[in-house]
């Protein structure tokens, strides 16, 4: 039971920091893509 | 009030009972400092708030509007200053409930404010209310976690801090979603998402309240056997508010928080603009930097804590001051070179340790002040925090602007102000240095 509280607990934190991590990477794409695009230039 | 109301919130009904698990408290404290975190991301508003009425001349100016943002920041120094003495009495269950009622009910009248389109009542609500729950939730769990983690205690506030700098990933995506879901033709929905904010964070926030607990006194993590000598020493003297603020290590703690933040902050408030200037990409890549420098000032918070909990906390500081310093003077070279994969490397480093700066300081003041009221001195230090927000960003926007004023191209033109960062970092490096035990003298009695 302690283990499920302490999981659950992690989940409640965990996930909107995930979901606020997932959209700033969705939001770098364009920067990698570039970066990407220069160094195939070279 | 009802008779059993105090003891719900006193101190005495917040310590854990036997068997309680250390590591439900990180979580409490992160569900805190991930809502108020949430200021960090308010400039989504900025613009929509601009256009309320409809873009007529009745509306809301951009610097108007920043002084929403401003007005938040200088009441979390200046709460956190003036109410560290009551967070370390009142104990962190109230100082977490008042710093949700504050916060979220700040975001309901400055609601209320965008709804009537009178301004005074949303600097009253986000900037004036809303600050001290900033302030307040800021400081609410530093010492409870220090006491329950007294074998990692970098780390420990490392975790709550990261979730501050967390807050900025969520608030902003959120408060644009939002918006998008409530937006008419004939509003902006900017008083509905500030509703919806209120109510979402204030669950999130009083679940934080409810999970927190404090360890019972004399408590110990099992099997851990206090260090006597060495980096890794136990603290075992405690130094009050009042006297710690008046000491030579404080000031110079200070000087290490100011420099360090300054620097930082102001390379990240003009990070998108700054890598369009210097490698003449697109707004979008531009956006997408300041995107990626996020992500590494919250996972510097986190790791470079966690680091000073092995070498010790001037030692990491060191770290931050000397190789923050080498990359910031790098810079310039690596716009000369047009190696834009360097300088995003070099610049989301020198982020993470500025992001490390701000969760390590409480560690920091732990070593020197002990536990007891380290709250409370923390908050007193969080001013070097509000000095630097406004030093940080004004070097940067003043320098590169009067170098591109004076006809220096755009790409060189934050080529001087890197190198002020530089000898920004070498000031805090000396006041690092010069941090010294305090003298017994000022120990409270055991």
């Amino acid at each position: 039971m302690n283990r499920f509280k302490l999981l659950v607990t992690w989940l409640l934190v965990g996930l909107p920091l995930v979901w606020g991590v997932a959209r700033s990477v969705q939001k770098s794409l364009p920067l990698f893509s570039d970066v990407a695009a220069a160094a195939h230039r070279k | 009030m009802t008779p059993g109301l105090p003891s719900f919130f006193s101190r005495k009904a917040t310590v854990a009972e036997p068997g309680f698990n250390r590591w439900m408290v990180p979580p409490a404290a992160i569900a805190v400092h991930i809502c108020i975190g949430q200021v960090y991301g308010f400039s989504v508003f900025n613009e929509p708030l601009t256009r309320e009425l409809g873009k007529t001349a009745a509306d809301w100016t951009i610097p108007q509007v920043g002084w929403i943002y401003s007005i938040a920041l200088v009441m979390l120094g200046l709460s956190a200053a003036f109410f560290g003495k009551w967070v370390e009495r009142s104990g962190p269950k109230k100082t977490m409930f008042t710093s949700a009622a504050c916060f979220c009910g700040g975001l309901l009248v400055a609601s209320v404010g965008v709804r009537m389109h009178q301004l005074w009542l949303v600097y009253l609500g986000y900037g004036l209310i809303g600050g001290i729950g900033l302030g307040l939730g800021y400081i609410a769990p530093v010492s409870t976690l220090m006491r329950w983690f007294p074998d990692r205690p970098g780390m420990a506030t490392g975790l709550a801090i990261m979730g501050f700098g967390g807050g900025a990933l969520i608030g902003a995506p959120l408060g644009v979603e939002l918006m998008n879901r409530f937006k008419t033709p004939t509003n902006t929905g900017v008083a509905s998402a500030f509703m919806t904010m209120a109510g979402l964070y204030a669950i999130w926030m009083c679940l934080g309240a409810l999970m927190v607990r404090v360890p019972p006194l004399g408590w110990k993590p099992d099997g851990w056997t206090p260090l006597k000598t060495g980096r890794r020493a136990a603290v075992t003297h405690n130094v009050a508010v009042d006297i710690a603020w008046k000491t030579p290590q404080f000031w110079l703690l200070w000087v290490v928080l100011c420099m360090n933040v300054s620097a930082g902050i102001g390379v990240l408030g003009q990070a998108s603009l700054m890598c369009q200037d210097m490698f003449g990409v697109s707004a979008a890549v531009g956006g997408g930097f300041a995107g990626l420098l996020s992500i590494f000032n919250m996972g510097g918070r986190f790791l470079w804590s966690s680091v000073s909990d092995l070498t010790g906390r001037r030692t990491v500081y060191t770290i931050y001051f000397l190789l923050g310093a080498a990359l910031y003077v790098s810079i310039p070279l690596t716009q000369q070179l047009g190696n834009k994969a360097l300088f995003v490397a070099v610049t989301a480093l020198i982020i993470s340790m500025y992001g490390g700066g701000f969760a390590t300081i409480p560690a920091y003041l732990r070593d020197a002040f002990g536990t007891h009221q380290v709250g409370a001195i923390h908050g007193r230090l969080i001013t070097a925090w509000s000095l630097a927000a406004i030093v940080g960003p004004m070097l940067v926007n003043y320098i590169s602007t009067a170098k591109k004023a004076a006809g220096v191209p755009k790409a060189e033109a934050y080529n001087s102000t890197m190198y002020l960062m530089g000898g920004i970092l070498m000031v805090g490096l000396v006041a690092n240095l010069l941090v010294r035990p305090v003298h017994p003298k000022h120990h409270l009695a055991p």
